[in-house]
């Protein structure tokens, strides 16, 4: 009776840290897959609030896009886990200039190889999250001209 | 006796906190879904029809939005997307309306948009949302959608410019 019924505990107790580790191994890729979701939600306004903002305002001097190597650190709330939990992210904004432009736009362009005074600039956010030990990082760049 | 009835307890005790565990994983996983299978895909439907249109408009209630009246910018519940045709006298509406009522993100394909008070969604894009909130940050709209276990996913798009 009781070498039958430590059998049964014995093979309970296998089955139950076979289940438990096959249920950790299921959420874990799931909690990878939310994190994307959400991630690529929020990275798109990144994206269109570069595509949307005024030259003006991107070149100026309290733009949201400083020049390299300055840049703003920004944590953002990007979403939230069921129950409501808050999900956050870092971003990171900064903008480059094209070589080509004229000095006083950040480039070593001259009248002579830039003679529209065309300025171009290639604004980068760069979102940052962790999910455990492990950092990712998801980038959007822009290119504006005028 | 006495060892058996212990093991025996224990065995009963095992099974009962594996079925625990089970029923605690399966909760989990069920609370899961919206924001691995259904976000993706409200992602996708909204981007794909938000970034053909020619501009948008909010509105808080049905009725703002059947006169095209009381635009807002933030805690819009009913998005109006404009299409333009290709003479000046061709335009058609997407309306995209959270119905509170029923948890559901609903599409409608109107030439005016007071036909909004006799027409009945074209498709669903969700069906189990709690909330659904469109505004305006910095020109971009947002959209913010909470799923029915809290939890909250913000879209972000343009429209044609």
């Amino acid at each position: 009776m009781i070498v039958e019924l430590t059998l049964a505990l014995a093979l309970l107790s296998a089955i139950g840290i076979t289940v438990f580790k096959s249920s950790l191994d299921l959420m874990a890729p799931r909690q990878w897959t939310i994190y994307q979701n959400i991630s690529d939600a929020y990275i798109s306004y990144e994206q269109a609030y570069a595509e949307r903002v005024s030259f003006e305002v991107m070149t100026s001097g309290s733009s949201p896009w400083p020049v390299y190597p300055s840049r703003t650190t920004t944590d953002v709330e990007i979403g939230k886990f069921p129950g409501g939990a808050a999900i956050m992210a870092t971003v990171i904004r900064t903008k480059i200039a094209d070589a080509n432009n004229l000095p006083a736009a950040g480039g070593n362009g001259t009248v002579e190889t830039n003679p529209s005074e065309m300025e171009t600039w290639q604004l980068q956010s760069h979102l940052t999250y962790k999910i455990g030990d492990d950092e990712y990082v998801k980038s959007r760049t822009v290119i504006r001209s005028q | 006796m006495t060892v058996a009835i212990v093991v025996g307890l224990m065995v009963a005790g095992i099974s009962l906190t594996l079925f625990n565990s089970q029923l605690a994983s399966y909760r989990i996983l069920k609370a899961q879904n919206f924001l691995i299978s259904e976000a993706p895909q409200v992602n996708n439907t909204l981007n794909r029809i938000v970034s053909r249109a020619n501009f948008f408009r909010m509105y808080a209630g049905m009725n703002d939005a059947i006169s095209s009246e009381n635009a807002v910018i933030e805690n819009g519940k009913i998005l109006a997307l404009m299409f333009q045709g290709t003479d000046d006298n061709s335009q058609s509406f997407a309306v995209i309306n959270f119905d509170e009522g029923n948890s559901r993100l609903d599409y409608y394909q109107v030439n005016s948009m007071a036909e909004l008070a006799v027409a009945s969604p074209s498709w669903n894009i969700s069906n189990s949302i709690k909330d659904a909130t469109f505004y305006v940050e910095n020109g971009v709209l947002r959209i913010k959608l909470v799923g029915p276990n809290d939890e909250e996913i913000i879209y972000s798009s343009s429209t044609l410019r």
